[in-house]
């Protein structure tokens, strides 16, 4: 039910916990946006490959007792390798320059296969709900309302992600040779940029950030498969939101999305259904591509195709 | 003197041109002479019989997701929009459709009422996506749709007096003229089997009838499409449509069939995967093939229920062998394989199809470049009147206005750069004019401007008087004015019919229920306009590549197919982008050549824009100089080659004219064979 109701008092605690979910949102968003970058496609290999982050966290975690950031380091190694055999995949010359829907199909391909593969490997046990923190326990107190250390810790880790992301973009070379593989492809070939090493580079880093996302995330969603794809769904909605341009403005995105389902779920607006909360989200998402569609548009009326 | 070639020994057999072979007209004929549908339907009426009740109910639930994957393929294959929603649109029509269907809790409404309402939803759900396609396409759809799936999750999956939650609703089956189908299986098979082949009968008719065609030209190339007629919203508005409409249909089917309405946990987003995965397989060219993959789908995990099938796995692993197989899927592949069989590889089936004799495919077919202009004036070919014949039929009387397009002080920006800066240019009607000047002197820009690609900041276009400069490109092209475009933009997968037919929706007047219902009149605009492809196929010589695909065709052939594609649509007047890029002079000259003769033959005025100025020169009657935005000459051939003004900019200084326009050298030609 719709039924606006302000409770001011709600504003602070919705608005501290909105910034800290904005952190698990966003380093799948990130990894989404360096993708982009590189193939003008969505990664939705990248949800496969968090699943697998969240059932392998779970399962070493649960079953062999690991601890916490051993779990963290090994499963980014594996998210580094499945990232970049995926970036061998599709880097091949045979299949780089192949139609982006094309791509976008080889993409949730390979995702249907990796959860595939994740659901087998890493079963299940019904009577563990949720695997601890690798940060621990513990909360903190901000604004009269505690958040648990390991939201914080997400949030930093995206933060130092993305100042990271974006100093490499703009500082190095090989950020550069990024950015003008975004801009054209084919130019960026002749120029002498070797698409395919930079290519694996960057499938293999955001491989290895999707993997890290997916296992923060088991501590707080599980290893539900449909809710680890409503936030998948979250993560490409920050992207969207992010215009697909900027480690930063997928950032934003993240802090803008997450307050609105922060403030819907928490009652600040008064009592908002789950319903309503997920189309304010989608009209918010299709607004912000209206705008930024709108902001890019200077060539013909009906080459609409935003990306 | 021009060389002689090995071609002008040939002698070609004239063959006989008055009806085209490969009549599609009569989609459904056409299916029931194929032995194979013959021997497919017999077969699908009698193996029932033998075999054990769950496997009629497993095949029976696969027909219900054939149905919903037919629609998808109509999205993803012909409009070449991906859905990620179907199983969320199936669901909500499944859920929504058995409340109205269902006694207790329900309204317990008729069953018709119940399909309507199911279909309604459907449509009505993918009509309400298909407005955000109005800005976005590609992946931006995909990702908007995936939306409608988690809303649909979220609102429609928490409804529990709806859904049922984890106590099943029971939905009677149909009670049918008096008989009751309950625990009748195999009764209900044939009810479905009906319904099945019902769908795959008018979804044929859709593909050969020009919304079919529409939506797959919108699907390749908005602005292709555009330029010939069709508004792209709306043709991707019809897939949409169409898609939902089926998920519904295939939602109250399943109601039905299952009497206890599934959980929810069965039509997540994951669930639209596997099925789009079915499309993308069987291809867009074979609905009996995204027929057999969904049966496939659900009869296979059966067969191997001990190895735990994992419908993930398998959606993954069919989507990476769709794609391998290409946009045709296993379908097209299929086809390829059974073509080559029956009539040999495509060397063999275009030699037993030869050139049918014209002057255009004497000249296309010379090598030295010198083309001979005066042998058009000659006597034509029996092919070749008789396909003129055919399109005096086809085209609409020749408007008389004397001015046919003008464009007064245009101004156009990007940004910083000024594009247009009062460009002026007036076409009169059945001339020959040419646009040239320097790269980025704003031709194109121009061209754009006059098609209603881009809206100018300032200036109007005309368009035999009319102020059409608000206008739509597709309702200019309704006007009569067709543009072909400077890169080749044609169905690649497709023939070179479907793609002259894709052309042909201005000149057919019928809407998509009388294509669908078959009506005869409709149908016979159809034959009419395969006639006219025909006749320009010969015309541009691409007669020969009929059936064979664009994509497979060297890039001479494929350009001249977007040209007959323009001609297609009956243009009074033709705007040509650089027709002759990308191709060596020789053919280069040879297609001038053959668009003078044509805008000579069918009373067309043309306006071309072209680099390539030696023919410009030569067969144009009026030529406009562009530089910088501006119009910086414009008239006679021969003065504007002499402007002083236009050599410094352009042409470089000292150049002069030596050749002589055609219409000068046509006279000559006439006063020379007089006096013969």
């Amino acid at each position: 039910m719709l039924g606006f109701h302000l409770e001011p008092s709600l504003f602070g605690p919705s608005f501290i916990v909105g910034i800290a979910n904005a952190g698990i949102y966003s380093v799948l968003a990130v990894a989404l946006v360096l993708t982009f970058k590189i193939s003008r496609t969505i990664g939705f290999m990248h949800y496969g490959v968090a699943v697998i982050g969240a059932y392998g966290y779970y399962h070493f975690t649960a079953e062999y007792h690991w601890n916490g950031i051993a779990c963290l380091l090994v499963l980014v190694g594996i998210g580094t390798v499945i990232g970049g055999l995926y970036g061998l995949l599709v880097m091949n010359q045979r299949i780089a320059f192949l139609p982006r829907i094309t791509l976008s199909m080889i993409s949730l391909a390979v995702m249907l296969l990796l959860t595939a593969f994740a659901t087998r490997l890493f079963p299940v046990r019904p009577d563990v709900a949720l695997s601890p923190s690798p940060f621990g326990e513990h909360a903190v107190r901000i604004w009269s309302y505690n958040v648990t250390i390991h939201r914080i810790v997400s949030l930093g880790i995206t933060v130092a992600l993305v100042i990271l992301l974006a100093l490499w973009l703009n500082g190095t070379r090989a950020g550069v040779n990024v950015r003008a593989i975004s801009d054209d492809v084919e130019a960026a070939r002749w120029s002498g940029i070797r698409l395919f090493r930079i290519g694996v580079g960057a499938y293999a880093a955001s491989g290895a950030m999707s993997c890290l996302a997916g296992a923060l995330l088991a501590p707080t969603a599980g290893t539900d498969i449909s809710a680890m794809l409503l936030v998948f769904f979250r993560a490409l909605t920050v992207a969207v939101v992010g215009g697909f341009r900027s480690p930063m403005l997928a950032l934003l995105g993240a802090c803008v999305l997450s307050l609105t389902e922060t403030f819907c779920t928490t009652s600040a607006l008064g009592e908002i259904g789950p319903g309503t909360k997920e189309t304010a989200i989608f009209v918010m998402m299709v607004l912000t591509a209206l705008v930024v569609a709108k902001l890019r548009r200077t060539g013909h009326r009906l080459e609409v195709e935003v990306l | 003197m021009r060389h002689r070639t090995a071609l002008d020994d040939v002698v070609f057999e004239e063959i006989d041109t008055s009806r085209n072979p490969y009549s599609k007209a009569r989609p459904l004929t056409a299916l029931l002479r194929q032995p194979l549908n013959i021997l497919l339907g017999i077969l699908a009426l009698t193996w029932i019989y033998p075999v054990r009740d769950y496997w009629v109910f497993t095949i029976s639930a696969g027909m219900i997701v054939a149905i919903v994957a037919l629609g998808i393929m109509v999205m993803t294959g012909w409009c070449r929009e991906v859905n990620l929603a179907s199983a969320g649109v199936y669901a909500t029509s499944l859920y929504l459709s058995s409340y109205v269907y269902r006694e207790q809790p329900g309204w317990g409404k008729p069953l018709w009422c119940a399909v309507l309402a199911s279909i309604g939803i459907g449509a009505g759900i993918m009509l309400g996506v298909s407005l955000l396609s109005v800005r976005f396409s590609g992946v931006y759809v995909m990702v908007f749709t995936l939306g409608v799936q988690i809303m649909v999750e979220r609102i429609m999956f928490t409804r529990y007096h709806l859904t049922g939650g984890d106590t099943a609703l029971e939905n009677p089956r149909p009670v049918f003229f008096g008989h009751h189908m309950e625990g009748h299986d195999r009764q209900f098979y044939m009810f479905l089997l009906v319904v099945l082949v019902l769908v795959m009968a008018l979804l044929c008719r859709v593909r050969y009838s020009p919304y079919g065609r529409a939506m797959m030209l919108a699907g390749a190339d908005q602005q292709s499409a555009a330029a010939v007629g069709i508004s792209p919203w709306k043709a991707k508005a019809l897939g949409f449509g169409i898609c939902g409409a089926l998920s519904g249909l295939s939602g109250i089917m399943a109601a039905m069939l299952f009497v206890s309405a599934p959980t929810t946990v069965n039509y997540q987003a994951t669930t639209s995967l596997l099925w789009l995965s079915i499309a993308i397989l069987g291809g867009f060219d074979s609905m009996t093939a995204v027929v057999g993959v969904a049966l496939l789908f659900q009869g296979v995990p059966f067969l191997l229920e001990k190895f735990h099938v994992d419908y993930q796995g398998l959606a993954g692993i069919a989507l990476l062998a769709g794609v391998l197989c290409g946009a045709r899927g296993v379908g097209g592949r299929l086809q390829d394989i059974y073509r080559r069989l029956r009539f040999g590889p495509a060397v063999k089936r275009r030699a037993a199809r030869p050139n049918t004799l014209t002057t255009s495919a004497s000249v296309l077919s010379r090598a030295d470049g010198i083309v001979d202009l005066a042998e058009y004036g000659g006597a034509a070919p029996a092919a070749r009147r008789q396909a003129l014949e055919t399109l005096e039929g086809w085209f609409p009387a020749r408007r008389t206005e004397p001015i046919a397009l003008s464009a007064e002080n245009i101004w156009m920006s990007f940004g910083g750069v000024k594009a247009l800066q009062g460009a002026n240019i007036e076409v009169p009607t059945g001339s020959f004019t040419g646009l040239i000047g320097p790269n980025g002197a704003g031709k194109t820009t121009l061209f754009d401007v006059v098609s209603g690609l881009q809206r100018p900041d300032r200036g109007t276009v005309r368009l035999f008087g009319e102020n059409v400069t608000g206008m739509r490109p597709w309702t200019r092209a309704g006007l009569g004015m067709t543009r072909t475009f400077q890169t080749q933009r044609t169905i690649k997968e497709l023939g070179v019919c479907d793609n002259l037919l894709a052309g042909a929706g201005l000149r057919i007047h019928g809407n998509l229920g009388q294509f669908v219902i078959g009506q005869p009149r409709v149908w016979r605009q159809v034959r009419a306009a395969e006639e006219a492809a025909w006749a320009i196929a010969q015309l541009l010589n691409i007669d020969r590549y009929w059936d064979e695909r664009v994509g497979e065709l060297e890039f001479s052939a494929r350009r001249r197919t977007e040209l007959g594609r323009a001609l297609m649509s009956g243009p009074q007047i033709l705007l040509l982008d650089e027709p002759t890029s990308g191709l060596d002079p020789a053919s280069s000259a040879a297609l001038i050549g053959l668009v003078r003769q044509l805008q000579a033959d069918l009373g067309l005025t043309v306006l071309l824009v072209e680099h390539y100025v030696k023919a410009v020169l030569e067969s144009c009657d009026l030529v406009y100089v562009l530089a910088e935005g501006r119009t910086l000459a414009h008239g006679d051939p021969l003065a504007v080659a002499a402007n002083a003004e236009v050599q410094t900019h352009y042409l470089g200084a000292g150049a002069s004219s030596s050749t002589v326009p055609w219409r000068q050298r046509m006279a000559e030609e006439r006063r020379t064979a007089a006096r013969v």
